[in-house]
Parts: structure tokens; sequence; C-alpha cells
């Protein structure tokens, strides 16, 4: 998959990817399909009953043909049946009627005004009568029209005088009828449906809502809002946050046992390191000096992955938030208190600013770049922490910087100033370590780090750390 | 200058006591924490060097334990633990400074003379008393721009009576700073120590306040 692809999904993918969208699709498709076997089994029904109430009309029709005609004495068919419906009496209605002999001993031929032709009906082993001596088929007439013939078979006084009696009606009025009303019903019944869909869509995305707040607190939980989601949701969500705040509470437990493993490693290592360099301090000869050698190899080696472990602990955890102020004022008072021949000026914003992160990284982050200052500067050192104004694309940052009255360092020196283990002057004490240990710290929370020159005449580190919107 | 080393690891320790007994100062050293709580509570100590990470009784509580009871002598941190988060829990239990692990011998012995400077309240190493000049760094004593020698034990004498000048020193005091637990606290030796320090100091800083001690007089030029 090409990489541009794979970082950004299609709209339809995540479309489909959304909970309420599939559910509210799903109970569409469900109420649709629901509303069409409804409109179906309804139209049946209403075809059934119109069906019923078309032959109990041709039935009755029938009644009065049968009623309305007799054979004359010459066994010839005779009579004008008064059937009332006019429609036997129009042309191009398609209802029509006929009487026609059965026997050969009946003649003649009677059938409505506009009936054209013969109605060709089929054999009697096709359309069986039944037990009221009545069969019922439908055939078209030469025009076409679908019709429904009610026939009957009638004794007209002797055994073989028999006549055949047929009316016709026209299907196609049960036809409109039932097209009509399938019409009506499916208007109604698509204002039902959308009605449906409409309120289903309402209670998924009403019912869907406590996740979207959980969404939210969790993001919160992220942002270093909140330390834990805060409810109070559903029974149904109730234990998916619990287990998230066992989550996040087991996170912070495992950095905290980390950091504490990793400390102890520390004296573990660096106790016996102390000894052993030390020793070899008082050792003079060659082996000393290599002893002495490879000693600060390995503290450097062991504060670079010490410090590794520790950022790696760190990374990707969640639900920390520190008050940048309060931090600040205690890494101020602890070095004015280490150095008190040195002068350290805090000023701060007076709207409260959180950096989105860890406590302790701050306080390592001020701690290495305040010890920096004070070890340089001849008596000044000024602490600011501006108003947070920038942005590194969805993190917003607050800036503070450190300056202080030293000697600075050169613009061309000040990359190699941030390089792990470099040291650019080696009468003061230190590891080297202390302005790369920054600078990966920063680089771990994507904020920025800036070395310039102070108007005071040294140095200036400007830090932006990601914060806690507000 | 009497100094208290707090240090579990025995070889760190008796390093550390090595290298101060080398730099003039007297040194009780204690393995654990419970033990070391006990000397810094009931001994005067000029300054104590106190490891976090201790046997029985853990560094920070020791610490906070002697500020409690009011002990205020200045004390150095010794950690392995080098974050600042742990620096700062040892300061704000009242630590004076802090060290980490492992050191340079000579940044311990100068942090440690600064922190007894400052606690003596002085801001310089250099400790000017009239024509008397001492450099606690070098250890270099000189009157009128005379360089003296003075022994070890003649120097660290001078060098409490400087940090406690314009104060009466008593003899006790003088033996509780100077010398060990094991020394024979009833023995003339400071007596005798004064008279020698003021013989080759040959100008008259040292008062005898007769029932009381001896008093450096303080002044600055």
């Amino acid at each position: 998959m090409p990489e541009a692809a794979r970082q950004s999904p299609s709209f339809w993918s995540l479309l489909f990817r959304r909970l309420s969208f599939r559910v509210v699709g799903i109970s569409t498709l469900l109420v649709a399909l629901a509303l069409l076997a409804v409109s179906y089994i309804i139209v049946d029904l209403y075809r059934s009953a119109i069906e019923r109430r078309f032959d109990a009309l041709l039935s009755a029709h029938l009644f009065s043909l049968v009623a309305g005609t007799n054979v004359s004495a010459t066994n010839q068919l005779v009579g004008v049946p008064q059937i009332g419906d006019q429609r036997y009496r129009q042309p191009n209605t398609g209802w029509v009627w006929d009487v026609v002999p059965a026997s050969k001993t009946v003649t003649g031929r009677l059938a409505s005004t506009f009936l054209a032709g013969e109605l060709i009906a089929p054999s009697t082993a096709k359309v069986p009568f039944d037990a009221a001596f009545e069969r019922r088929y439908d055939l078209k007439d030469q025009e076409g029209r679908n019709l429904r013939v009610l026939e009957t078979e009638v004794q007209l006084g002797a055994d073989t005088v028999i006549a055949r009696y047929r009316v016709a009606g026209n299907l196609a009025e049960v036809a409109d009828e039932t097209a009509q009303f399938f019409r009506q019903l499916f208007g109604f019944l698509s204002v039902v449906g959308l009605l449906m869909i409409a309120i289903n869509a309402a209670a998924i995305i009403l019912g869907l809502r406590p996740l979207v707040r959980a969404r939210d607190e969790l993001g919160k939980v992220r942002a270093g809002e909140a330390d834990s989601l805060r409810g109070p949701f559903p029974l149904e969500i109730d234990p998916l946050a619990n287990e998230i705040n066992a989550l996040i509470e087991n996170n912070k437990r495992i950095v905290d046992r980390a950091r504490v493993q990793v400390g102890d490693l520390a004296h573990a290592l660096k106790t016996p390191l102390a000894v052993i360099t030390n020793e070899a301090r008082t050792e003079k000869t060659s082996a000393g000096k290599t002893i002495l050698a490879q000693a600060g190899m390995m503290q450097g080696q062991i504060d670079h992955y010490l410090q590794r472990a520790r950022i790696a602990a760190q990374t990707g955890t969640v639900a920390y938030r520190t008050e940048v102020k309060p931090v600040l004022e205690k890494m101020c008072r602890v070095f004015t208190k280490l150095n008190p021949d040195k002068n350290f000026e805090f000023t701060a914003p007076s709207n409260r600013v959180w950096f989105a992160g860890e406590a302790q990284d701050l306080e390592e982050i001020i701690g290495n770049l305040l010890e920096n200052a004070a070890k340089w500067a001849k008596q000044d050192i000024k602490i600011k922490v501006s108003e947070p104004s920038l942005k590194n694309g969805k993190l917003q940052l607050f800036e503070f910087f450190i300056e202080d009255d030293g000697p600075g360092i050169p613009a061309d020196k000040r990359d190699e100033a941030i390089t792990r283990g470099k040291r650019l002057d080696e009468t003061k004490p230190g590891t080297g370590l202390g302005l790369s240990i920054v600078a990966e710290l920063v680089r771990e929370y994507h904020g920025q780090l800036n070395l310039g020159e102070s108007a005071h005449g040294g140095l200036k580190v400007v830090v932006a750390l990601p914060m806690v919107p507000q | 200058m009497r100094i208290l080393v707090v240090e579990d690891d025995k070889d760190l320790n008796r390093q550390l006591k090595a290298g101060l007994e080398d730099a003039g100062y007297v040194v009780d050293a204690s393995h654990d924490g419970e033990e070391g709580h006990y000397l810094g509570d009931t001994e005067p100590y000029d300054a104590v060097i106190l490891d976090i990470g201790l046997p029985m009784m853990d560094g920070i509580s020791v610490l906070e334990k002697w500020r409690r009871n009011g002990r205020l002598m200045p004390v150095m941190m010794l950690t392995a633990r080098d974050r600042w988060s742990d620096k700062v829990a040892g300061i704000d239990a009242g630590a004076d400074d802090y060290v980490a692990k492992p050191f340079h011998m000579e940044e311990v012995l100068a942090r440690l003379r600064a922190l007894i400077r400052r606690a003596a309240g002085h801001a310089s190493s250099e400790i000017i008393c009239g024509p008397l000049r001492v450099d606690t760094t070098s250890a270099r004593v000189d009157v009128n721009g005379e360089v003296l020698k003075l022994t070890s034990h003649e120097f660290r004498l001078l060098s409490y009576l400087l940090h406690h000048k314009g104060k009466v020193v008593s003899r006790t005091e003088l033996v509780e700073h100077l010398y060990d637990q094991d020394f024979d606290r009833d023995s003339n030796t400071i007596e005798v120590f004064v008279g020698r320090l003021r013989k080759k100091l040959g100008v008259d800083l040292i008062e005898t306040i007769r029932g009381l001690g001896y008093r450096m007089q303080d002044t600055k030029a």
C-alpha cells in the first residue's frame, strides 16, 4: 500500500469504520426490509380482498343472469336479463355476459350487447366445476383485456335442457385498485419508514453518546487535562471506563517501578564505580591510569543508558500534567540554597500554565539548565515563563527561558554543546551530559530547545514544551 | 574540623575517610542510617557527608530527623540517584549540597570547604583576620605576606578558630571538633597547640578567656 494511502484513509473507509454509521446503516436496512415485507403482505391481503369482492360481484351478476333467462317451449333460449351493473351495457368495459346451450336440445344464444365474438373457455378437465357447479377462470378477450369469468350450467326443465351461463368482469379494475392502494400505502409507509429511521438514528446517536464522552475523557487524559476517566457512565460502559482507569493506573505504576529500578541500578553500579575510580586515582601506575580511563568510559555509558532507560520508561505514558510555576519556584529555591552567592530571578505569567508531562521530567530539564547556568554565571540567572502562544502541529507549547551573565557559548559551538558527553570547557566539573539530557527530553516531548545569546552577555536557553490546552 | 561520613559501602567509606583525613579533617565514619543518625544527633560535627541509600534508615529520613531535632550542621548528600527529583527531595529534606556518584575526591573536598565556610558566614575561600590571611582551599597561611609553615593539627586549630572568629570557643568544643571520638579529652594537648600557634603567628590574635576558652579576634584588616 502506498505510504500516503496508509496514512490518510479514504472518506468511505473512515465512514464505514464509524460505529454510528454502521449501526444506523444496518438499522435503516432492516427498517426498509421490514417495511417492504409489510407492504407486500398488506398489498397481497388487499388484492385478495378485492378479488373476493370482485368474485362475489360476478357471482351476484351470474345469479341475476340465470334468473333473467329461460327456454321457450321449443327449447330456445329466451329472456332479457336485468343485471343492475351499467358496465354490461357500455362498450369497451370488459364486462360481458353470455348464455349458450350446454346440451344439444337447446338452441339459440343470448349475450350482452358489446360482447364481440366468443369467450373461449378452457376445458372442464383443465378447470373443473366446483361443488356448486361453478367454475372460475381468467382469459383474455379480443382486445387483450384480462377478464375473470364465472361460469355455471343450469338445467332448464327436462334433464337434457341445459344452458351455460357466463359473466365476465374486467380484472384491470382489480389491478388498478390494487395499484392505487399500493401507491397510497407506499407513500404512507415511506413516511413511517423515514420517521422510524430518523428515530432510530437519533436513538443510536444518543445511545452512543456515552462512548463519545468516554472518548473525550480519554482525550483529556492523553492531553494531561485529567488523570482518569470521570463518569458517571451507563452500566454497559462503566466496566470499560474502570478497566481503562485501571490501565492508566497500572501504566503509572509500571513507570514508577521502572524509575525505582533504574535508580536502584544506578545505585548498584555507581557506588562500586566510585570505589574503583577513587582507588585508581591513588595508583599512579599505568594500570591505575588504564583503570581510571576505563572507569570513566563505564561511567559515561552508565549515565547514557540510564538516561535512555528513564526516557524509554516514560515515553508514551499518559495522564500527566504539571503546573509549571511551582516547579520553577521550587527549583529556584533549591538553586538559591545550593548557590547562595548567585542571584536567581524568576518571573511567570499570572495565568496558570500546565506542562503536559511529568513533574520529574520538568524538574530534570530545569535542574540541568539551572545547574549549567549556576556553574557559569558571574552573578545573575534569570528565569522567565512566557505567555503560551506557540504551536507545533496540534501541540500547544509554552516557552520558558533561562539566561545568565556568564561567558555564554559561541554560535558555532552551540550544536556541539547539546551533543552527548561533549564538554566545551573542562575547567568546571561535570559530565557533559546536562544539556544533552535536556535536548533528549525536550525532543521526546516534541518540544524545542534553542541556545542563544543573553542580553546580559551569557547563554540564553529557550525551551518550548507542550502544555495542557487552556 | 570534624566530619561525619555516613556511607554503607565499606570501600567508599574508607576512601572518603582517607581523603578527608589527608585534607586535614577529623573524620568519624558510620556504615548505616541508624548509627549515622545517632552520631549526628549526639556529636558536634562541622559537616556531614550522607549517602541517601543506607541500610536501617535511609539518608533522607536521617536528615529529616536531624533537622527536626534542631541539628543544623551542613550536610552534603552523596547520591547515586542523580535525577533532579532525587536531589530536590534531599535538598527539601534539609541537605545543603549534593554530590553525585561517582565523584572526584577533589570535588567533594571543594564543596565541603565551601559548605563549612558558608555555614560560618564566610563568602570567600580566603579568611582574613588583621595581618593574618588563610586560604582554606590551598591551606596557605601568611602573616603580613609572610607564609607560615603549620602542622596539620595547628592548621586545623587555626582554621576552626578563624571560622568562628569573634566567638568564644571552649577547650571542650575544640577537642570535639579537632579530634575523633577516641581522643583522650582530659589531656592538655589543646593548650600546647594554642601556645605553638601563637608563637608561629607572632601576632596576638588568639585571646584566652579565662574559665571559658579561646577567642579569635574579629578583625577584617
